[in-house]
């Protein structure tokens, strides 16, 4: 039996995700698409199952430099999961950011912002090779004295308290929003509008956003997905759609150093032989948001 | 420049919607067992299950996208998952249940499949 807060999250998950299509229901206000709804799940599954044999590997190497790399041995206690996590959703920050900020990384985290909708089964759509690239922010912590343990513990409920952010149905909430999370913040972050893109990293607590200059309020409603639609309902085409097009980008290069840089730009860098730097083109708001019939 | 905000949706058909909406529950339900026990799972029969569970949500992703071959697809998974699940849960009571759910389901897609590889209907929403 896995113990796992994320898995035994699931029926709270599909709890609220019911909530929102009775919602749907009464309002007549669409909120899912069963093919996008169904992708986001199945993206979910996806890096779950796959999850299931990476694990191993990655919680290997957070105990294996906990074991030898360790500057203190800090004994499970309330204070010590509060500070865990405090650093864990510190660490989520920048292994958040850097995957948004990063062309290789994004190619792991560019799955979660696929989703052309804003609602519950978004927060189930997540990259299956984002692990890989993120595990490494976290380590730090391994060898500050927190042991693996806790760590797993601590940093799942910082994933389980990113589920109910994803929704459309909540609107600003006060003060909280000075401090935390909430799901006006993620929605901005979840934006692909220009004055959107790359804010709001932040898992639980905003204040990171606002120490680190990638804070951004929700003014107008944004438009959601990423600048260049993945435009598949495919679950596996749409974790390797980003690496296939770096792919490419990396064979049309004439320099080792535009390679490097292919790799750790921004998405959408190019060298100015293939055209230049993509910028995020402004969404005209009142373009037509029904697909006519094929 | 400036970019639409129109969404990717092409349109289903409303049998294949419902086609798929009780197959993926029917794949939720597999896909929240195999997460909770997989743990106690060695690796070839986890590496077994995991796959049919990766099988199940790509074909029926594609089943959304209608290419043509996606239709042979889901019938060829509907087939290997119940043979690969009688096998490992070693259930032959349940051969006569499996082979009739089969059945079936190729008789409903074999009955959806003008609505797979065509082009048809509008989005419902934005």
């Amino acid at each position: 039996m896995d113990l796992n807060p994320v898995i035994l999250s699931i029926p709270i998950y599909f709890l609220l995700i019911g909530i929102e299509l009775l919602v749907q229901a009464f309002s007549r206000d669409p909120i899912y698409r069963l093919n996008d709804a169904v992708t986001n799940i199945s993206c979910g599954i996806t890096q779950q199952v796959s999850g299931a044999f990476l694990k191993v590997g990655l919680v290997a190497v957070y105990e294996l430099t906990y074991q030898h790399l360790s500057l203190l041995q800090i004994e499970p206690s309330w204070w010590s999961y509060v500070l865990l996590f405090v650093l864990v959703d510190f660490c989520y920050y920048w292994a958040h950011r850097m995957s948004h900020e990063v062309s290789l990384f994004w190619g792991g985290h560019v799955v979660h912002h696929q989703s052309e909708d804003y609602n519950f089964s978004v927060a189930l759509r997540q990259g299956s090779f984002q692990v890989i690239w993120t595990t490494a922010f976290y380590l730090p912590l391994a060898v500050l004295g927190f042991d693996t343990l806790s760590y797993i513990f601590i940093s799942a409920l910082v994933t389980v308290y990113q589920f109910w952010i994803h929704t459309e149905k909540i609107g600003k909430l006060g003060p909280l929003e000075w401090v935390l999370n909430t799901p006006s913040h993620h929605r901005v972050h979840h934006g692909r509008n220009p004055k959107y893109i790359d804010k709001n990293h932040a898992g639980v607590f905003i204040i990171w956003d606002r120490l680190f200059g990638t804070f951004q309020e929700e003014e107008e409603r944004p438009t959601y997905g990423v600048t260049v639609p993945v435009n598949s309902w495919n679950p596996l085409w749409v974790n390797v759609q980003h690496y296939a097009g770096m792919w490419q980008q990396l064979r049309q290069c004439r320099s080792w150093a535009d390679r490097w840089h292919t790799l750790i730009n921004k998405p959408g860098w190019r060298p100015d032989y293939l055209g230049g730097y993509m910028a995020p083109p402004e969404v005209d708001q009142h373009s037509p948001k029904i697909q006519p019939r094929p | 420049m400036t970019s639409t905000a129109r969404k990717f949706n092409p349109g289903l058909s409303r049998g294949l919607q419902y086609y798929i909406l009780l197959h993926y529950l029917l794949t939720l339900g597999g896909s929240a067992a195999f997460l909770f026990n997989e743990g106690s799972l060695g690796l070839g029969l986890k590496a077994l299950l995991g796959g049919l569970v990766l099988l199940a949500v790509l074909s029926l992703g594609l089943l959304m996208e209608r290419p043509a071959w996606a239709f042979y697809l889901e019938g060829w998974r509907l087939l290997l998952t119940v043979a690969v699940l009688l096998q490992v849960l070693a259930l032959p009571g349940l051969i006569w249940a499996a082979a009739a759910y089969v059945l079936i389901s190729w008789g409903w897609l074999w009955w959806l499949r003008g609505s797979v590889g065509a082009a048809e209907g509008l989005a419902t929403h934005s």
